[in-house]
C-alpha cells in the first residue's frame, strides 16, 4: 500500500500527464481550425487584400553564416514560444548528423516556455543561455577534422571504459566518471590535445572567445543582467566545450526581444535554483522539475519502480554555503596559485600548463572542501557512489525515504536520475515529456 | 475542522502541498469507503488515487464551505461505480493474493481506525451488503450527516434513514452472532 505522499506524487504526475494530453488535444483542434483557415479562408482574404508578401518570420541565424536556422521568431505572436522546426542537417553526406545541436536542445527550448508559463511576462527569472556556437564557427574542413577526432576519441574512450568495467566490475556510470583518473585515458587526451587542439581547436576557440566578449556586451546593452559567464577559452578533454553558456536575469519578454533582434542561435533553459554556478553542462537539461519540487519526475519514477529499494541518482548541490566566484575572481585566484600572470598563460604554447590551469580552476570553482564537507553531512558512507572533482553533484544510491530527508536541506538543489546516453529511451515518462513538448511546439 | 476546504483552497492557488494534505487527510477513509464497493483493498486504493486525480483535473472552484469532503466522496463513489460497470466479470484471486489483501486491509484498519472496538465493528461490516457497508461507513466512521450521505449516495434523505436503520439491524445481528459485547 502506498503512503499518502507516494499517492499524492503519483496523482500529481498523472494529473500533469493528462493535462498535457488535454492541452495537446485542444491544440490539435486549434491546429485543424487554423489549417482550415489557412487553406480556405486566409488565401482568399490575402488575395483579395493583395497581401501575398511572403514569410515574415525572423531567422535567428544571420544570413552570412550560410546556414538556415531551425528556430524562428514570429514577431506577430507576442506570447508564443519560438517556432522550432526540424534541425537543419549541415553536412548530410552519409550521416544524418547535426553537430552539437539536435532534438534535445529543441526540447529544452520548448520546455522552458512550458516551465515558466505561469509567470508574468515581466517577472525576472534566472535563465541559462546556451550558445550553439557550432553553427557559427566551424568551417567544413574544421568540422570534418573535429568529427574524425570525436569518432576516434569516442572509440578509444569506450575501449578504456570496457576495460575498466571488466577489470573492476564497476558500472557504466562509474566507469564514465572514473575514466578521468585512468592513465591510458589521460595519455590519449594529451595526444589529441597536442594534435587536434593545436591544429584546429585553438583557432576555433579564439574565434568563439572573441565573439563571446561581444555577445556578453550585447546582452548587457539590451538590459539583460549577466549573472555568470561560463564560456571558456579552454580545452576540457571532452566534447561539450564547443558550447558556451552564461546565466542571466531576464524576463520572458526581454528574451523574446533579444532573440528577435539577435543574430545568434540560442537556447534558453530555466536556471534551477542553486545550479547557476555549476559548470556541469547538463544542469540545463532538467526541465521536468515541477516548480517548488526537488525530485525530478525521472527520479520519482525510479523511486516508484524500486519499491522502497535504493536507486542510483544524482544529487545537485544548491550551494548557498559555498564560495561563489565571478569568472574574473576565479581566474585571478587560479593564476595566483599557479604563480602566473594572465599574459604568461595566454602566450604559452605549453598545453600541459593550460591543462593544469583548467584543472586547478575547476578545482577551485568547485569549492572542493565545502562540497566534501556537505557530502559527509548529507550522505551516509554506503550511499555515496562518487562525484567528479570539479562538479557540485553527488552520485549516490539512496532510497526514496532518504531522498525526502536529503532534500530538506537548503544546500541541496534537487535530485535527478543519472544521465547516460539514451536515458530518454529508457525512461518512458521523460521520453514522452520531451517528445510531447517538441511535437507540441512544432504543431 | 474545515473538512479540507483550506487545503483545497491552497491547492487551487497553486500550492501543491495543499494537495498532499488532502491526500494525507482523506486517502485512508476513501479507500475503506471504495472498498465497500469493490471488496478489494488494492483496487480501492487505485480508485482512491483516481479520485484525487479527478480532483486535480476538475478543480471545481464553487464548492461551498464544508462541502469539499462530500464532493470528494461523491467523485469517489462515481469512480467506483464506473469501475464496476467496466469490470463486470468476476476476477479469480489466488489464496496468496487474498492473504495479502487481508493483511493490507488489517494494517490500514489499525493505522486509520485505531480503536479496537471500532475495528471489530468494521470487520463485522465486511459481511454485510455493500450498500449497508457504505452507509454505515459514511455515517459512523466519517461523520457525514444523513443529508450529506444522501448527496454522496445519490439517494433521498428518507431513503438513507431507512437504509441506516436496516444496516444497523443487520450489523447488530452479525455482532451478536460473533459474541461482540459493549
Amino acid at each position: 500500500m502506498k503512503d499518502y505522499r507516494e499517492m499524492a506524487n503519483d496523482a500529481m504526475i498523472e494529473i500533469k500527464a493528462r493535462k498535457r494530453i488535454k492541452n495537446k488535444r485542444k491544440k490539435t483542434i486549434a491546429y485543424v481550425s487554423v489549417c482550415f483557415c489557412l487553406i480556405c479562408v486566409l488565401p482568399l482574404s490575402l488575395w483579395m487584400g493583395g497581401m501575398f508578401d511572403g514569410d515574415d518570420k525572423i531567422d535567428i541565424l544571420p544570413p552570412e553564416t550560410g546556414i538556415e536556422s531551425n528556430i524562428h521568431i514570429d514577431p506577430e505572436t507576442k506570447d508564443s514560444p519560438p517556432i522550432i522546426e526540424e534541425p537543419t542537417v549541415i553536412w548530410a553526406d552519409n550521416t544524418e548528423y547535426v553537430y552539437g545541436g539536435g532534438e534535445s536542445s529543441l526540447g529544452r527550448t520548448a520546455g522552458i516556455y512550458d516551465y515558466y508559463k505561469d509567470y508574468d511576462d515581466d517577472t525576472l527569472l534566472g535563465w541559462v543561455v546556451y550558445r550553439n556556437m557550432t553553427y557559427l564557427y566551424f568551417t567544413e574542413p574544421e568540422l570534418r577534422a573535429m568529427e574524425g577526432y570525436q569518432n576516434r576519441y569516442i572509440q578509444e574512450k569506450q575501449k578504456i571504459e570496457a576495460r575498466m568495467k571488466a577489470e573492476t566490475g564497476m558500472s557504466t556510470n562509474e566507469a564514465e566518471a572514473r575514466i578521468f583518473d585512468d592513465a591510458e585515458y589521460q595519455k590519449i587526451v594529451k595526444e589529441y590535445n597536442e594534435g587536434i587542439f593545436n591544429e584546429v581547436y585553438t583557432k576555433i576557440m579564439d574565434r568563439v572567445y572573441a565573439d563571446n566578449v561581444d555577445y556578453i556586451e550585447s546582452l548587457k546593452e539590451n538590459g539583460i543582467k549577466v549573472e555568470y559567464d561560463a564560456s571558456q577559452k579552454e580545452y576540457q578533454g571532452y566534447l561539450y566545450n564547443f558550447c558556451g553558456f552564461c546565466v542571466i536575469s531576464a524576463s520572458r519578454s526581454q528574451i523574446k526581444e533579444y532573440l528577435a533582434a539577435s543574430g545568434n542561435q540560442l537556447s534558453f533553459f530555466p536556471a534551477v535554483s542553486g545550479t547557476e554556478y555549476c559548470t556541469d553542462f547538463y544542469v540545463a537539461k532538467e526541465i521536468d522539475l515541477p516548480k517548488g519540487e526537488k525530485i525530478t519526475e525521472g527520479a520519482m519514477e525510479l523511486f516508484n519502480n524500486a519499491g522502497g529499494e535504493s536507486v542510483d541518482v544524482r544529487i545537485f548541490i544548491a550551494y548557498p554555503g559555498g564560495k561563489v566566484y565571478t569568472l574574473e575572481e576565479l581566474e585571478a585566484e587560479t593564476l595566483r596559485q599557479m604563480g602566473l600572470t594572465y599574459d604568461q598563460l595566454m602566450n604559452s604554447n605549453d598545453s600541459d600548463l593550460i591543462q593544469r590551469f583548467i584543472e586547478l580552476k575547476r578545482y577551485i570553482d568547485s569549492d572542493s572542501a565545502y562540497v566534501d564537507a556537505l557530502r559527509e553531512r548529507v550522505l551516509k558512507e554506503d550511499e555515496y557512489v562518487y562525484d567528479l572533482p570539479w562538479s557540485k553533484i553527488y552520485y549516490a544510491k539512496i532510497t526514496y525515504e532518504r531522498a525526502l530527508e536529503i532534500i530538506e536541506s537548503d544546500e541541496i538543489a534537487y535530485i535527478d536520475v543519472v544521465y547516460t546516453e539514451g536515458i530518454y529511451e529508457k525512461d518512458p515518462i521523460r521520453k514522452n515529456v520531451y517528445a510531447f513538448q517538441y511535437k507540441d511546439i512544432v504543431e | 475542522m474545515d473538512n479540507g476546504a483550506c487545503s483545497y483552497r491552497r491547492f487551487l492557488e497553486g500550492d501543491e502541498e495543499g494537495f498532499v494534505e488532502i491526500v494525507r487527510d482523506y486517502k485512508d477513509g476513501l479507500i475503506f469507503y471504495l472498498n465497500s464497493f469493490v471488496s478489494n483493498i488494492h483496487i480501492a486504493e487505485d480508485l482512491t488515487q483516481e479520485t484525487f486525480i479527478k480532483l486535480g483535473l476538475k478543480r471545481p472552484k464553487d464548492l461551498k464551505k464544508g462541502s469539499f469532503k462530500t464532493w470528494l466522496y461523491t467523485i469517489g463513489r462515481n469512480t467506483a461505480v464506473d469501475y464496476l460497470r467496466k469490470n463486470k466479470k468476476i476476477v479469480e484471486i489466488s489464496t496468496e493474493e487474498l492473504l495479502l489483501l487481508a493483511s493490507d486491509e488489517e494494517s490500514l484498519e489499525e493505522s486509520y481506525i485505531k480503536n479496537e472496538k471500532k475495528i471489530a465493528v468494521h470487520r463485522a461490516m465486511a459481511e454485510l451488503k455493500n450498500e449497508y457497508r457504505q452507509v454505515l461507513w459514511l455515517i459512523y466512521f466519517e461523520d457525514f450527516s444523513n443529508k450529506e450521505t444522501a448527496e454522496i449516495m445519490k439517494k433521498s434523505v428518507h431513503a438513507v434513514e431507512t437504509l441506516v436503520y436496516r444496516a444497523r439491524t443487520a450489523l447488530k445481528e452479525k455482532l451478536v452472532k460473533g459474541g461482540f459485547t459493549e
